[in-house]
């Protein structure tokens, strides 16, 4: 196997996670790992940086992967394009439009590759639904409903996530913008805000919101409501999809603390003629999920574009730009 | 691997059962199974005691119980369950020719037809799912179909989008196909569905129906599964198991050591069984004295409880049905079979 040299820019949470997904696939060369926090590197053997163009420039890599917060991506993810290298983002890209807008462009100007992370799309239940959706057996989607809540935490509003110059907005920028990505790829369409509320329910002082309800429409005429929370105290993630001859739920996340229960999808068949079980409650299949490979998939599918020159399907400049453009357009109505 | 749990709701399952098996026939099969391992009985057929599992090749297996003079065998490595049985002898039973009569006849035919129509519907359902899942289409596949003695099932099959052209092999309704095409290219997918608890070697089994599978290609199984629930609770008195129709059921471990060993990667396995409960119900004089758990549960439980257990059967990978999607092997790479045919 082609080792692919990289360095890993941010080595917080996702940095390791990425990190090990890495390690796991076989493939990556890491050569250096970069933060600003030096403890946060002391356990890997792998050169440390304090300073991320060092980092690049003195390895020389073939691409760097970035877990940085979000307002230091867009710098990063610009320099090494221009520096001909192949980029993995996390999510978000950069904390706003006109970020996701500078990437793309430099991108095209360079040609090199690019890739942001939106693991969700590769979670074993929506890789289900996807198919689902697709295989026709359902019909086709006429609405969907998404909420994806969190608890916030013990110091919620002290969080980096929540100060709007690092950040550039608050769940719904940091967590909700997957739901978002989400609606999108099970529809195959753009979504078009209609309504929105965002709100500061609970953490009133905090300057970026806690909530964010939007109701919107898709390119085909497609309903969809959302609902983005930090305020939902017990985790929760549920997507319902309602198609024309069935209907599809997703309920729950595989991630590594199992706060937001059992991963599954359910769906059923309509059966007015009560073929199935009795009106109303027709049949129900069920699959849930123990393990995550998301992580995997993803890295995989980097890899393969950069070294196999495979083409890139999930997380493309045209996805971050499409996603920030919806996230602005829920802020905007939110201020009306 | 694809890892998960497939489970259907149970509530409605009693009315379905009801209708599924015709009594009067499902008595007359019994009856002429019993027939058959009777006569092999009084000619001496049994071979000499197994030794080794046929799947994991432990030699770590026990006697399990004895039914109809055919010796039942556990193995404690992969937990499946085995008869000692010869394959001259399993042959026989294939083609017994009293057996093959009831099921080729058209009443048998005809009510199947009628009872498993929803089933075979819901079958039909999971094809295409799947198929789309992990090869991205769903219209126009070549099918290979081993051991179906459902003509209605068969009918179902080739008149749908999801076939583009229909071989059956290994069926006591293959003499009867006179519009069987012959496909020389290999099949798209493979359906062994409850055909491999008559193989004696099921990897050799295995192992030549992937000859015919494209590389590409999914193999279907679907299986009675020795760890589940009612195979280990009801034992010989499991009217629902018997010789010389049920010889082989690996457990879910062994179900994937059968696949690896015969060049498969397993992709998923599920197990919808929704029967366990009803069959451990209807059969509690066949539970043994010391079950006092089961029995005060069946004698306790509110219908309401009786799903919740069947589901959490499901749920939990302990039905004793299971149905495997599985494909030549490929890569072992973390996630690649979860996300075969989707990148």
């Amino acid at each position: 196997m082609k080792k692919m040299k990289v360095v890993i820019v941010g080595m917080g949470r996702m940095g390791q996670t990425r990190y090990e997904a890495m390690k796991r696939h076989g493939g990556y060369e890491i050569l250096a790992i970069c933060d600003c926090d030096k403890d946060s590197l002391a356990s890997y053997p792998e050169a440390g940086y304090a300073d991320w163009k060092v980092c690049i420039d003195e390895n020389r890599p073939e691409g760097v992967v970035v877990c940085t917060i979000n307002e230091v991506i867009p710098e990063v993810v610009c320099y090494a394009l221009e520096q001909g290298m192949a980029v993995f983002s996390e999510k978000p890209p950069g904390k706003t439009l006109e970020d996701a807008l500078r990437m793309q462009r430099v991108q095209a100007q360079t040609g090199s590759l690019l890739k942001f992370g939106f693991n969700h799309r590769v979670h074993h239940s929506v890789i289900e639904a996807k198919a689902l959706i697709e295989s026709g057996i359902l019909g086709h989607v006429v609405c969907v409903r998404g909420v994806y809540g969190k608890a916030g935490s013990r110091n919620f509003e002290k969080e980096w996530r929540n100060n709007p110059a690092l950040s550039g907005g608050g769940i719904l920028l940091d967590q909700g913008i997957h739901m978002i990505d989400l609606i999108c790829y099970l529809t195959g369409s753009d979504l078009h805000v209609r309504s929105s509320h965002v709100d500061n329910l609970v953490w009133k002082e905090m300057e970026t919101e806690d909530s964010a309800l939007a109701i919107m429409e898709t390119d085909k005429g497609q309903l969809v409501s959302f609902h983005s929370s930090a305020v939902q105290w017990k985790h929760k993630f549920d997507m319902d999809i309602i198609c024309t001859n069935g209907y599809i739920a997703l309920n729950g996340l595989l991630t590594s603390t199992h706060s937001y229960g059992t991963e599954s999808i359910t769906y059923y068949k309509k059966d007015l003629e009560m073929e199935t079980g009795r009106l109303g409650k027709p049949r129900e299949y069920t699959m849930c999920f123990d393990e995550d490979f998301s992580w995997d998939i993803e890295m995989r599918e980097f890899y393969d574009a950069v070294v196999c020159g495979k083409e890139i399907t999930n997380g493309r400049p045209e996805d971050a730009v499409r996603v920030m453009r919806i996230i602005r357009q829920i802020y905007e109505w939110g201020k009306r | 691997m694809l890892r998960s749990f497939h489970y259907y709701e149970p509530e409605e399952e009693n009315r379905i059962r009801k209708e599924m098996k015709d009594s009067a026939l499902f008595e007359r099969e019994i009856e002429t199974a019993g027939k058959f391992a009777k006569a092999q009985k009084q000619c001496g057929g049994r071979r000499q005691a197994a030794d080794v599992c046929p799947i994991c090749r432990s030699r770590n297996i026990a006697p399990f119980y004895e039914k109809w003079g055919v010796q039942y065998f556990r193995c404690d490595i992969c937990y499946s369950v085995f008869a000692d049985v010869d394959t001259e002898t399993e042959e026989k039973y294939r083609c017994f020719p009293e057996l093959v009569q009831i099921r080729t006849s058209a009443e048998y035919q005809e009510k199947a037809a009628y009872s498993r129509r929803q089933m075979w519907n819901e079958l039909l359902d999971w094809l295409k799912f799947r198929t789309y899942r992990y090869l991205g289409k769903n219209t126009g596949l070549r099918i290979l179909d081993y051991g179906n003695r459902y003509q209605g099932l068969i009918d179902l099959i080739q008149k749908s989008d999801l076939c583009g052209s229909y071989e059956l092999r290994n069926s006591i309704l293959s003499a009867q196909q006179n519009d069987t095409e012959k496909n020389t290219a290999p099949a798209d997918v493979v359906l062994c569905l409850d055909d491999i608890q008559h193989e004696t070697d099921p990897v050799s089994f295995l192992k030549e129906v992937k000859q015919s599978l494209s590389p590409e290609g999914l193999l279907f199984l679907s299986t009675r599964v020795g760890g589940g629930f009612d195979i280990l609770t009801l034992r010989e008195n499991n009217r629902n198991v018997f010789p010389y129709e049920h010889i082989m059921m690996p457990s879910k471990e062994g179900i994937r050591i059968l696949l690896e060993a015969a060049g498969y990667e397993m992709l998923e396995i599920t197990t919808p069984g929704t029967f366990d409960w009803n069959y451990v119900k209807a059969n509690k004089k066949g539970l043994s004295e010391g079950e006092y758990f089961l029995r005060y549960f069946m004698d306790t439980a509110t219908t309401g409880m009786e799903a919740e257990f069947q589901r959490f059967l499901q749920q939990s990978g302990l039905s004793s049905y299971a149905q495997v999607v599985a494909g030549p092997v490929a890569s072992s790479a973390p996630g690649e079979g979860a996300h075969r045919g989707l990148l």
